[in-house]
């Protein structure tokens, strides 16, 4: 077989019977992590040894242990976020450099335990605070489609990494759109579960209450796989929901007829390029021609989400980055008492935005400003999800541009924060809301991929899978960038 | 609104994060121009308005059984410290009384 | 020594480790201690991607002592951290409950001198606690560095603290003591002071008799971390001296927080902090709301034992003395083993005289509590009823209860083993009683010619040659009987 054409599902229907190995999949995979990542610097650590190891395990399994793993074989990479046992994990930043955690994540255990074979760490922006994956303490990923533009962030390496087949699936985190922005910069499918569908044990938290793990693929088939075995009820996160988890592959079998998709106003205004707008109207054309609805719909606090966003998850970021602070673990400065240790550590551990944000998220929860920024972004917060709530008494979807343009250059926003806080307006709301949604591949600006990107009510993963699934089939897939001719 | 260099010290000193007095007046600037920002949100009218906080269904309690678990080896408790000794993490001497 | 335009403000706050078997939000063992660092895991360590769950038995046990204290509990209350940077605080915030404590409002009837009052409690709420520290050297001011042990990271504590409702160090001293004897009933702490299962901060203020504003306007000093019963008495002592003297010389109290060093008895000044902390509470978003169900609340009451008070009640009512009241409801163990021992005999009063004095004397002189008396509520029981119905003697019965606790042995078993029961038999005495008065023909006449006092004599001829087991009330009647004909 070629397994450079195949998917992450096909990979693991071969090795489940037995037509390849383990070890055959994982050494194409590494090779090609050897030859390419040298210019893309997707990725900030490969366990090519134990990588070698799991798939000889594999191998070596009974033929009928084998044949119950759904991803049998899969290479993964793992955005540096998620703890991993045997590659160390630093979350992109210099304060974590070289350190190895004692467990692993839910979600990579579960991965694993299903066969997936763990290749590597993927670049991020440090803690997952940035869109571009520049804000990364060991230089930026360059993105596949084109390598002086940016991959997106902060899951840009895990998104790089699958655009270039340096491995058929990832794990990315999503905050404020980490998965989706970057998925949609490298062409490729990113999902946000549900707040709570994916346990979130084992994910260096950024902001709790908007973060989630999922899965980064070259197709929707790819992605709902990955999202089966990492989703349900775990209980080492309490905040992890015992919704049972639907059958998304069997689901995604089921074709979707009349589809009511709501495309709100604000998404697609001022602030959103026309060239990506008109990409996006294109496919909705599409879909109405196969018989889906567009209902126009209104969001009405859309335009307050980003203020909203910027406060909450600076605040919750302030407090889960105070545990860095050179006593138990990772990087330590030069004190010669407590306090200095303390200051000294953290300001030359953190790398620029990181001090911006923890300043921001510590200002916005201090005393005398606490209700006027922190509480009242809550109660915000609070609205955006109604708006959503009663958009979906209409519509089953709401589809939006997954970003407001196309991959940017490299370097070119570093010195505006508020300008790239606004860019992403488009996914933020979804985090803040709890509510799942998909980015899939729409077509291309000048070469440039774009995203689309819809939202669904509460546990509706398998509906926009379909729906992504939906996107696909009309939309022209161009040859990869760097696949072999 | 504008964040003062006064406040950025202030700030710094609670997040224990050493900001250089050079750079406190470009973090004021950038941090004013964010916050100015957000003051969009004084305009939406949130009385009666809960704030969300989380998003978490109410399927389970979210808690545990009281069981003891296995803790982790101390070699592995103490293995990512900068510095130990006598089988604790060592830091350095704490000038000042005690908070909390 | 107080001047009488002031009056003294107490109000303590106590914090209490409950005892779980394991932490408050890991797996980890709650047990003091083990060597540095042996019971810790991600959770209680800070590692980054750990996450709290909440223990089930904490929060019972946490309702339960709230309950005992009459508390009103909030079916929905919250998690908050509370935030600052110091080295047993390994996530540089304490996982604690702010503006939404699980119980309000609640009470402790104390007894000062002749005095009763009422303490109310304002608030009980949950909250993990912090590591120890090790300080390199003599003490902190001439450390050159500390150690941390993590072993006491989150092990659950409730903190109750009262209302300023005190007016004296006795009074402080009386509401500890009941607040442990309540607990001690509940049975959710070890309530060692000395090992810091328990520990207590008092805050002491002065007020001008006729002050009518807020007691929150009062410069009120906190004395922090007070290790004992007898130490927060001689604080609240010192500080109630301290503060006058400052008044009488006209000099300002400060708003501090000051510490107390036991040798001296003195409180100290704790070096104020360059600003005033700020902890930036907000609620914990890794943890959901905190449910209680009406219906879980009524069977943790319903789970409660027979408090203190309803005890002083309920002995009152059978006729107990003040005093032996409070000695007993003041020992679980003591209760319990006067419960026990009424379930066979009934005579309350006989049961605590032997309880309180014999048996008490022969604990304390073997160090043992009555939970671990060799002689048990029914071995007491018997032996009493061996007395009430004759075989023994009140004498005898004193011996025998030493033989008892000597040996283990049950009363009817020793009194076999030493034929040592009480010879009621007439016929058995009647032939030393003959005897007695045939040698004693002086005696007798004495007794005849109307001295009474010669009849004891007499009696104590027959319990001489009967080694103590003749019954006197037997050899008092037939003596009578026989020199009477």
């Amino acid at each position: 077989m070629d397994t450079l054409a195949t998917s992450a599902g096909e990979i693991a229907q071969s090795v489940r019977v037995g037509d390849v190995s383990a070890e055959h999949i994982v050494n194409v995979y590494l090779d090609r992590i050897r030859r390419l990542d040298g210019e893309l610097h997707a990725l900030l650590s490969v366990d090519e040894a134990g990588a070698r190891a799991a798939a000889r395990m594999l191998d070596s399994l009974p033929a009928e242990q084998r044949t119950r793993l759904p991803l049998a074989g899969v290479p993964l990479v793992v955005k540096d976020n998620i703890l991993t046992d045997r590659l160390p994990t630093s979350a992109g930043s210099k304060i974590l450099a070289g350190f190895y955690s004692p467990f692993q994540a839910t979600a990579v255990e579960r991965a694993v335990a299903a066969g997936a074979v763990v290749v590597a760490k993927g670049n991020l922006d440090e803690f997952g605070m940035g869109s571009s994956t520049e804000h990364s303490a060991f230089g930026p990923t360059r993105n596949p489609w084109a390598r002086d533009r940016v991959p997106g962030g902060s899951s840009g390496g895990p998104a790089a990494a699958i655009a270039a087949n340096l491995a058929p699936l990832a794990l990315g985190s999503d905050t404020g759109g980490s998965i989706r922005q970057p998925a949609a910069f490298c062409g490729i499918v990113g999902l946000k579960p549900t707040y709570g569908r994916v346990s979130r044990f084992g994910l260096i938290a950024y902001a709790s209450s908007l973060d989630q793990i999922g899965p980064l693929a070259r197709t929707v088939r790819d992605a709902g796989l990955l999202l089966q075995v990492i989703s349900g009820l775990d209980a080492r996160d309490a905040t992890s929901s015992a919704e049972p988890v639907a059958d998304y592959l069997a689901e995604l079998e089921y074709p979707l007829r009349g589809l009511r998709i709501g495309v709100p106003s604000q998404y697609f205004g001022a602030g959103i390029e026309p060239e990506v707008r008109s990409v996006v109207m294109s496919v909705l054309d599409r879909l109405k021609a196969g018989g889906a609805q567009t209902v126009e719909i209104n969001l009405p606090h859309t335009e307050y989400a980003i203020a909203a966003y910027y406060l909450i998850a600076p605040a919750e970021a302030s407090s889960n980055l105070s545990r860095f602070d050179g006593v138990r673990y990772g990087f330590r400065a030069g004190a010669s008492d407590l306090v200095s240790l303390y200051q000294n550590t953290r300001a030359e551990g953190f790398g620029g935005e990181v001090v911006r944000r923890v300043l921001l998220g510590t200002h916005a929860l201090s005393a005398g400003y606490y209700d006027q920024y922190y509480v009242k972004a809550q109660k915000v917060r609070a609205l955006i999800r109604r708006d959503f709530m009663e958009a979906f008494a209409e519509v089953d979807v709401v589809v939006t541009p997954t970003a407001p343009e196309v991959p940017f250059g490299l370097g070119s926003r570093r010195d505006d924060p508020l300008k790239m806080y606004q860019s992403d307006i488009c996914t933020v709301t979804a985090n803040l809301a709890g509510l799942p949604a998909v980015s899939v591949p729409a077509g291309f600006v000048e070469g440039l991929p774009v995203g689309l990107q819809f939202i669904g009510p509460a546990y509706s993963e398998a509906l926009l899978l379909r729906a992504g699934r939906m996107v696909e089939e009309v939309v022209e897939r161009p040859r990869w960038p760097l696949d072999e001719p | 609104m504008a964040l003062s260099e006064q406040m950025v010290r202030h700030v710094a000193t609670l997040a224990r994060i050493r900001v250089d007095s050079k750079d406190e007046g470009r973090i004021g600037a950038e941090l004013s121009r964010v916050l100015e920002y957000m003051t969009m949100l004084e305009r939406v009218d949130t009385t009666a308005v809960d704030p969300m906080w989380q998003s978490v269904d109410a399927t389970w309690d979210g808690q545990r059984d009281d069981e003891v678990q296995s803790s982790l080896e101390r070699a592995q408790a103490l293995a990512n410290a900068p510095e130990q000794r006598d089988e604790m993490f060592l830091i350095p001497r704490i000038l000042g009384g005690e908070e909390g | 020594m107080a001047d009488p335009s002031y009056e003294v403000v107490v109000g303590l706050e106590v914090h209490v480790e409950l005892k779980t078997k394991s932490k408050m939000f890991c797996g980890c063992a709650n047990a003091f201690g083990a060597g540095p660092n042996t019971n810790t895991c991600p959770v209680c360590l800070g590692m980054p991607g750990a996450l709290p769950v909440l223990n089930r038995e904490a929060v019972r046990m946490a309702v339960a002592a709230a309950l005992a204290f009459n508390c009103t509990i909030r079916q929905r209350s919250r998690f908050d951290r509370k935030q600052y940077f110091y080295p047993d605080l390994p996530k540089a915030y304490q996982i604690s409950q702010y503006d939404a404590p699980f119980a309000e409002w609640g009470s402790v009837a104390i007894r000062s001198g002749s005095t009763r009052r009422t303490v109310r409690i304002r608030r009980i709420h949950m909250e993990e606690d912090a590591g120890k520290l090790n300080h390199l050297g003599q003490n902190l001011q001439s450390s050159a560095g500390s150690l941390v042990d993590l072993n006491r990271a989150g092990v659950p504590l409730i903190e109750i603290v009262s209302e300023p409702d005190m007016s004296s160090a006795d009074e402080a001293r009386a509401y500890l003591n009941e607040l442990r004897t309540v607990l001690s009933y509940v049975d959710v702490s070890d309530l060692r002071m000395e090992e810091g299962s328990m520990r207590c901060d008092a805050n002491v203020s002065m007020k001008p008799v006729g002050f009518v504003g807020s007691l929150e306007d009062l410069p009120r000093v906190e004395i922090k971390n007070v290790n004992s019963v007898r130490n927060v008495g001689r604080a609240i002592e010192y500080e109630i001296a301290r503060q006058s003297r400052l008044l009488a010389a006209g000099e300002a109290i400060t708003k501090e927080t000051r510490g107390f060093n036991d040798a001296s008895a003195r409180t100290y000044s704790q070096r104020s902090k360059e600003e005033a902390n700020d902890y930036r509470y907000f609620p914990e978003p890794d943890l959901p709301p905190l449910m209680l169900t009406g219906e879980w609340i009524a069977s943790v009451k319903a789970g409660l034992p027979t408090l203190p008070d309803a005890w002083r009640e309920r002995l009152t009512g059978m006729g107990i003395a003040d005093q032996d009241i409070e000695t007993l409801v003041h020992d679980p163990a003591q209760l319990a083993f006067l419960t026990r021992c009424l379930e066979y005999e009934s005579d309350v009063r006989l049961v605590t005289t032997w309880m309180l004095s014999d048996m008490l004397r022969l604990l304390n002189a073997a160090d043992l509590t009555f939970a671990e008396s060799p002689v048990g509520p029914e071995q007491l029981a018997e032996l009493l009823h061996l007395i009430g119905d004759g075989t023994l003697s009140g004498r005898m019965g004193k011996e025998l209860l030493e033989n008892m606790f000597a040996t283990g042995k049950s009363a009817k078993t020793l009194i076999e083993q030493l034929g040592m029961a009480q010879i009621t038999d007439d016929r058995v005495l009647r032939e030393q009683v003959t005897s007695v008065i045939a040698d004693h023909a002086k005696v007798v006449e004495d007794y005849r010619s109307g001295k009474a006092k010669a009849l004891g004599f007499l009696v104590g001829q027959v319990m001489k040659r009967t080694r103590g087991q003749a019954s006197p009330e037997v050899v008092n009647r037939l003596l009578r009987e026989m020199l009477d004909e």
